[in-house]
Protein backbone atom coordinates (compact mmCIF):
# COMPACT_ATOMS: atom_id res chain seq x y z
CA UNK A 1 0.00 0.00 0.00
CA UNK A 2 0.85 3.42 0.21
CA UNK A 3 4.15 3.42 2.56
CA UNK A 4 6.21 5.51 -0.68
CA UNK A 5 5.16 8.63 1.28
CA UNK A 6 8.18 10.78 0.99
CA UNK A 7 7.89 13.19 3.83
CA UNK A 8 5.09 12.40 6.53
CA UNK A 9 4.23 15.27 8.69
CA UNK A 10 5.24 13.90 11.93
CA UNK A 11 8.56 13.57 9.82
CA UNK A 12 8.81 17.20 8.46
CA UNK A 13 7.71 18.64 12.09
CA UNK A 14 10.73 16.89 13.25
CA UNK A 15 12.99 18.32 11.17
CA UNK A 16 12.26 21.32 11.63
CA UNK A 17 12.32 20.61 15.45
CA UNK A 18 15.80 19.62 15.23
CA UNK A 19 16.44 22.33 12.92
CA UNK A 20 15.50 24.83 15.65
CA UNK A 21 18.47 23.34 17.54
CA UNK A 22 20.73 23.03 15.53
CA UNK A 23 20.36 26.64 14.34
CA UNK A 24 20.36 28.24 17.75
CA UNK A 25 23.00 26.14 18.62
CA UNK A 26 25.53 27.17 16.00
CA UNK A 27 24.58 30.72 16.33
CA UNK A 28 25.15 30.40 19.94
CA UNK A 29 29.07 29.16 19.39
CA UNK A 30 29.35 31.45 16.74
CA UNK A 31 28.20 34.60 18.33
CA UNK A 32 30.29 34.20 21.10
CA UNK A 33 32.84 33.18 19.14
CA UNK A 34 32.76 36.60 17.35
CA UNK A 35 32.37 38.45 20.27
CA UNK A 36 28.58 38.73 21.24
CA UNK A 37 27.79 36.49 24.08
CA UNK A 38 24.67 37.84 25.35
CA UNK A 39 23.36 37.96 21.34
CA UNK A 40 24.68 34.44 21.45
CA UNK A 41 22.29 33.30 24.51
CA UNK A 42 19.89 34.57 22.87
CA UNK A 43 19.77 33.37 19.52
CA UNK A 44 19.98 29.78 21.25
CA UNK A 45 17.08 30.45 23.93
CA UNK A 46 14.60 31.88 20.23
CA UNK A 47 15.96 28.53 19.03
CA UNK A 48 14.95 26.79 21.78
CA UNK A 49 11.93 28.18 22.10
CA UNK A 50 11.14 27.68 18.58
CA UNK A 51 11.76 24.14 18.96
CA UNK A 52 9.17 23.66 21.70
CA UNK A 53 6.69 25.64 20.10
CA UNK A 54 6.73 23.40 17.27
CA UNK A 55 6.70 20.22 18.93
CA UNK A 56 3.60 21.56 20.71
CA UNK A 57 1.83 22.76 17.64
CA UNK A 58 1.77 20.06 15.79
CA UNK A 59 -0.97 17.93 16.24
CA UNK A 60 0.42 14.56 16.13
CA UNK A 61 3.01 13.40 18.11
CA UNK A 62 6.62 14.80 17.29
CA UNK A 63 8.23 11.35 19.18
CA UNK A 64 6.67 8.16 19.51
CA UNK A 65 8.12 5.17 21.61
CA UNK A 66 10.50 4.33 18.31
CA UNK A 67 12.40 7.35 18.63
CA UNK A 68 12.13 6.97 22.53
CA UNK A 69 14.23 3.28 22.07
CA UNK A 70 16.15 5.23 19.36
CA UNK A 71 17.43 7.96 21.84
CA UNK A 72 18.06 5.28 24.58
CA UNK A 73 20.34 3.26 22.54
CA UNK A 74 22.33 6.13 21.71
CA UNK A 75 22.62 7.01 25.42
CA UNK A 76 23.92 3.81 26.11
CA UNK A 77 26.15 3.79 23.43
CA UNK A 78 26.93 7.11 24.54
CA UNK A 79 27.61 6.33 28.19
CA UNK A 80 29.53 2.70 27.57
CA UNK A 81 32.22 4.73 25.17
CA UNK A 82 32.37 7.74 27.71
CA UNK A 83 33.13 4.96 30.07
CA UNK A 84 35.30 2.87 28.25
CA UNK A 85 37.52 5.60 27.58
CA UNK A 86 37.36 7.15 30.55
CA UNK A 87 38.66 3.46 31.89
CA UNK A 88 41.33 3.28 30.03
CA UNK A 89 42.69 7.04 29.77
CA UNK A 90 42.67 8.35 32.97
CA UNK A 91 43.77 5.82 35.04
CA UNK A 92 46.47 5.46 31.91
CA UNK A 93 47.37 9.21 32.78
CA UNK A 94 47.06 9.41 36.52
CA UNK A 95 49.98 6.84 36.14
CA UNK A 96 51.92 8.57 33.79
CA UNK A 97 51.91 11.31 36.14
CA UNK A 98 53.24 9.48 38.87
CA UNK A 99 55.84 7.99 37.09
CA UNK A 100 56.84 11.78 35.90
CA UNK A 101 56.09 10.88 31.94
CA UNK A 102 53.01 13.61 31.37
CA UNK A 103 51.90 16.86 32.91
CA UNK A 104 48.55 17.36 32.95
CA UNK A 105 47.04 20.17 31.31
CA UNK A 106 44.20 22.16 33.34
CA UNK A 107 41.69 21.06 30.29
CA UNK A 108 42.18 17.51 31.75
CA UNK A 109 41.22 18.34 35.21
CA UNK A 110 37.89 19.65 33.88
CA UNK A 111 37.71 16.78 31.72
CA UNK A 112 37.66 14.56 34.68
CA UNK A 113 35.68 16.15 36.89
CA UNK A 114 33.01 15.96 34.33
CA UNK A 115 33.71 12.61 33.46
CA UNK A 116 33.19 11.47 37.59
CA UNK A 117 30.30 14.31 37.71
CA UNK A 118 28.59 12.54 34.72
CA UNK A 119 28.73 8.91 35.90
CA UNK A 120 27.19 10.31 39.20
CA UNK A 121 24.77 11.69 37.48
CA UNK A 122 24.20 8.51 35.86
CA UNK A 123 24.49 6.85 38.94
CA UNK A 124 21.70 8.48 40.87
CA UNK A 125 19.04 7.66 37.71
CA UNK A 126 20.06 4.06 37.75
CA UNK A 127 19.14 4.16 41.24
CA UNK A 128 16.45 5.80 40.96
CA UNK A 129 14.99 3.41 38.16
CA UNK A 130 15.68 0.71 40.27
CA UNK A 131 13.40 1.95 43.28
CA UNK A 132 10.45 2.76 40.86
CA UNK A 133 10.74 -0.67 39.47
CA UNK B 1 9.40 -11.33 16.46
CA UNK B 2 8.21 -11.45 12.94
CA UNK B 3 5.18 -9.54 12.28
CA UNK B 4 2.23 -9.97 9.62
CA UNK B 5 1.41 -6.09 10.31
CA UNK B 6 1.64 -5.55 6.51
CA UNK B 7 -0.80 -8.00 5.28
CA UNK B 8 -3.40 -6.83 8.28
CA UNK B 9 -3.02 -3.23 7.22
CA UNK B 10 -3.13 -4.13 3.82
CA UNK B 11 -6.15 -6.16 3.62
CA UNK B 12 -8.10 -3.19 5.44
CA UNK B 13 -6.63 -0.95 2.65
CA UNK B 14 -4.96 1.53 5.39
CA UNK B 15 -1.51 3.61 4.55
CA UNK B 16 1.07 3.21 6.88
CA UNK B 17 0.05 6.91 7.88
CA UNK B 18 -3.39 6.11 8.43
CA UNK B 19 -2.62 3.39 10.79
CA UNK B 20 -0.07 5.17 12.29
CA UNK B 21 -2.84 7.79 13.44
CA UNK B 22 -4.95 5.37 14.40
CA UNK B 23 -2.34 4.19 17.07
CA UNK B 24 -0.82 7.16 18.03
CA UNK B 25 2.47 6.20 16.75
CA UNK B 26 4.60 7.72 13.02
CA UNK B 27 4.04 6.40 10.18
CA UNK B 28 8.11 5.66 10.51
CA UNK B 29 7.46 3.19 13.31
CA UNK B 30 4.54 1.25 11.21
CA UNK B 31 7.38 0.88 8.52
CA UNK B 32 9.94 -0.51 10.91
CA UNK B 33 7.64 -2.80 12.24
CA UNK B 34 6.84 -3.90 9.01
CA UNK B 35 10.40 -4.45 7.91
CA UNK B 36 11.55 -6.11 10.94
CA UNK B 37 13.29 -3.53 12.20
CA UNK B 38 11.63 -2.29 14.93
CA UNK B 39 9.85 -4.59 17.69
CA UNK B 40 7.10 -2.55 19.31
CA UNK B 41 6.04 -2.60 22.67
CA UNK B 42 3.61 -4.21 24.52
CA UNK B 43 0.72 -1.39 24.62
CA UNK B 44 1.72 -0.82 21.10
CA UNK B 45 1.30 -4.60 20.12
CA UNK B 46 -1.79 -4.44 22.22
CA UNK B 47 -3.01 -1.15 20.38
CA UNK B 48 -2.38 -2.87 17.04
CA UNK B 49 -4.12 -5.85 18.45
CA UNK B 50 -7.01 -3.76 19.53
CA UNK B 51 -7.57 -1.76 16.01
CA UNK B 52 -7.70 -5.16 13.85
CA UNK B 53 -9.92 -6.89 16.24
CA UNK B 54 -7.70 -9.54 16.45
CA UNK B 55 -5.49 -11.54 19.07
CA UNK B 56 -2.30 -9.87 19.26
CA UNK B 57 0.00 -13.73 18.01
CA UNK B 58 -1.99 -13.03 15.29
CA UNK B 59 -0.11 -9.65 14.49
CA UNK B 60 3.27 -10.97 16.12
CA UNK B 61 4.65 -13.96 17.03
CA UNK B 62 8.21 -15.47 17.62
CA UNK B 63 10.69 -16.55 15.02
CA UNK B 64 11.27 -19.83 14.36
CA UNK B 65 14.37 -20.70 15.49
CA UNK B 66 17.05 -22.26 13.32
Amino acid sequence: MTDTALRSPEASTRSLYAASWAVGSVLYGALIAAGYPLVGVAAFGIGAVAAVAINRRSDRPTFDERDRAVFDEAGRHTIAAVGMTSAVVFPTMVAARALDLVTWPTWFYYAAFFVAGLFAVWGVFVALARYRR
Amino acid sequence: MESNLRESREREGLSQGDLGEAVGVTRQTINAIERGRYDPSLELALKLAAHFDCPVEDLFHLEEPP
